[in-house]
């Protein structure tokens, strides 16, 4: 064995993973080496301090097995939940609830609902929206969007769920994944409600229970009592009180509650607030629609229908507004309305959708840009509108489609698909703009000098040769 | 089994042959994650995320031979989101990477040592979290890797001497 050999085989002595037969050898090696035993020594030194350096970075025991879960449940779940950021406590709870199958015997019935409330069913590896139907079977899920909200009769308790909601039904209850959910269980059954790793039943009683963004859960009881399970802990809290509980926190305080029911219940509010919304959508096309926009955007999701509608009828002035309003408050019902819209060829409404869309939290699809681009029926600021976007979600996969644009014979498309290309990190488009320095036309020059410098962050002057150089030496 | 092979595989409803992937690149995925944030437990998170949307996006992917350098750019990728969100949620300057804390000096290390480990032969680069990152045995990481433990053991000495050289003095 000569020191070479000798010292690949270091580090799996120090682990003792050699053969009997390699010790042998290895340590018949080192007897007579000096500079081998004092690399033994140095590997050793510098092994252990490397794993003290890195060992916190290990991923934890549940890495892997995490990624699989995610992998199983997101396609479905993230589609139908990530438009209202389900908070981590929420996802636990539903994914608790993802292994229970669906019975045979409904296990409860829909009672009247107001908006667009969806029902999901997991079959095939993924949450598919079913038809709403009054039948209601363990393992299906409610949904409601904003604006809406879903009343459900169990054999001992009526609940109601409120916007931005999602339940799942199980045999032995419901289980809250976010959203306020008000039960009325005055019945000697009661209900079972889980949320989180809080768990609260009740008989003869009114409470409500609602799941935040931010994981926490708080339990009110409004009539009778109700006993909470929370981890470890479990203690009855009494009527006419409220408890929190916030991961990773001790319980907060019990507080007094002084309402009958909760306010969100207030029908009449609603009412009257979606009629000012209608009100204020026709207002958006006025010359103060800035201040209606505003006033929309505080009603939230009662603000819905009458956006929706608007949304339906063709393009005016109001259009970008509603669109925008859309991507703020639509979620996954309002992105047909806004989808439709790339189809328009008014530039401010085109680029509206494209916001929204983005607003919306819709998964973008480069192609959708894409095909604008390419299609040269579509008005110019629109195409080069489209490029732009295919630069700003980074779609490298269109690339061609860019680079086949910079000869369309449009300056302004060619100008915008430079530049997206310029973001994308082609050299392509760094010297397309370049080439267009030398145009006969003074305001292509202007726009692709500025398109240089914006994607440069350089201020060399509008030379077609300087930029050249510039570009060829970087 | 390759990355190509794995990459397929998975796309065929595999799982398990994305688990494979999984297992081989955690470590690297966390580090390199770790890089650009220097947040340990962000690091995981984003790491774990690029994992989610590479499977998501696994049938974009053009050349799955080159799943490695696909993943690492998404974890890139989500790394300068999270910075972008954290600068804007908490007006943090980019020079805060390493704290300020008592734990800023071994934070610093951690960063040099994770760039050092970043410029190395991409093959190296793999068993050096493995072996460094992760503390694993030759056993384990040859079936992760399926390299018999005598190639293993060439790789991980070529990786340790890079490595004295680089972090000389620091390490």
């Amino acid at each position: 064995m000569n020191c070479a050999q000798a010292r690949e085989m270091l580090d799996a002595f120090l682990t003792g993973e050699l053969s009997a037969a390699e010790v042998k050898e290895l340590r018949g090696h080192l007897d007579s080496c000096e500079e081998c035993r004092e690399e033994l020594e140095e590997t050793k030194r510098f092994t252990t301090t490397m794993m003290d350096i890195l060992r916190p970075l290990k991923p934890r025991e549940r890495f892997s097995q995490k990624v699989t879960e995610r992998t199983v449940r997101t396609p479905g779940l993230r589609r139908l939940v990530g438009w209202i950021a389900l908070g981590a406590a929420g996802v636990v709870a539903l994914a608790a609830s993802v292994a229970l199958l669906a019975g045979e015997e409904p296990a409860a019935r829909l009672g009247p609902c107001m908006g667009e409330v969806q029902l999901f069913r997991y079959s095939l590896g993924e949450w598919r929206r079913a038809e709403l139907r009054p039948e209601l079977y363990a393992g299906e899920r409610l949904v409601t969007p904003p604006g809406s909200r879903a009343t459900v009769h169990f054999p001992g308790a009526t609940v109601r769920l409120g916007e931005n909601g999602i339940v799942q039904l199980s045999a032995e209850g419901l289980s809250l994944g976010m959203g306020r959910l008000y039960v009325d269980a005055r019945t000697e059954t009661g209900a079972a409600v889980r949320a989180g790793s809080t768990v609260v039943r009740a008989t003869q009683a009114r409470l409500e229970v609602e799941v935040r963004h931010d994981g926490s859960v708080r339990v009110s009881a409004y009539e009778g009592t109700a006993d909470v399970k929370s981890g470890p802990g479990s203690f009855r809290l009494r009527e006419g009180r409220a408890v929190e509980f916030v991961p990773g926190r001790i319980p907060r305080k019990e507080e007094e509650i002084k309402e009958h029911l909760p306010p969100w219940l207030d029908e009449a509010t609603l009412e009257e607030k979606m009629r000012r919304a209608g009100e204020l959508v026709a207002q958006l096309e006025q010359k103060d629609a800035h201040r209606a926009y505003g006033e929309l955007l505080e009603l939230g999701g009662a603000a819905l229908p009458a956006l929706l509608r608007a949304a339906e009828s063709p393009d005016d002035a109001s259009t970008p507004l509603v669109l925008k309003a859309l991507g703020k408050l639509g979620g996954p019902p309002a992105e047909p309305a806004v989808r439709r819209r790339l189809l328009s060829d008014d530039e401010r409404v085109f680029r509206a959708a494209c916001e929204a869309l983005a607003g919306l939290g819709v998964k973008r699809t480069p192609s959708d840009f894409a095909d604008v681009l390419a299609d040269p029926e579509r008005p110019a600021a629109v195409r080069a509108e489209a490029a732009g976007w295919l630069g700003r979600v980074r779609a490298e996969a269109e690339t061609p489609t860019l680079l086949l644009s910079l000869a369309c014979g449009e300056p302004l498309v060619e100008i915008a698909a430079a530049e997206a290309l310029v973001g994308l990190g082609s050299k392509a488009g760094g010297l397309a703009l370049a080439n267009m320095l030398a145009d006969a036309r003074e305001e292509v020059r202007k726009r692709a000098h500025e398109a240089l410098v914006r994607g440069y962050g350089t201020t060399l002057p509008a030379d077609r040769d300087a930029w050249s150089d510039w570009l060829t030496q970087r | 089994m390759d990355d190509g092979e794995c990459v397929r595989r998975a796309l065929g409803g595999d799982r398990d042959a994305f688990g494979a992937l999984v297992e081989k690149y955690k470590a690297l995925a966390v580090m390199y994650a770790f890089k650009r944030v220097g947040r340990i437990f962000d690091a995981e998170d984003i790491a774990q995320d690029a994992f989610v949307r590479a499977f998501l996006a696994l049938e974009k992917l053009r050349e799955p031979k080159k799943f490695r350098s696909w993943l690492l750019a998404i974890v890139a990728n989500l790394s300068r989101d999270w910075y972008r969100k954290k600068k804007e949620s908490l007006g943090l300057e980019l020079d805060e990477r390493a704290g300020k804390g008592a734990g800023a000096r071994e934070n610093e290390l951690r960063i040099a040592v994770a760039e050092a480990i970043e410029s190395l032969p991409e093959n190296y680069q793999v068993v050096a979290a493995m072996r460094y990152l992760e503390g694993l045995r030759y056993a384990e990481m040859s079936s992760r890797l399926g390299l018999s433990e005598v190639a293993l053991r060439k790789r991980v000495h070529r990786a340790n001497q890079l490595l004295r050289g680089k972090l000389r003095g620091l390490v």
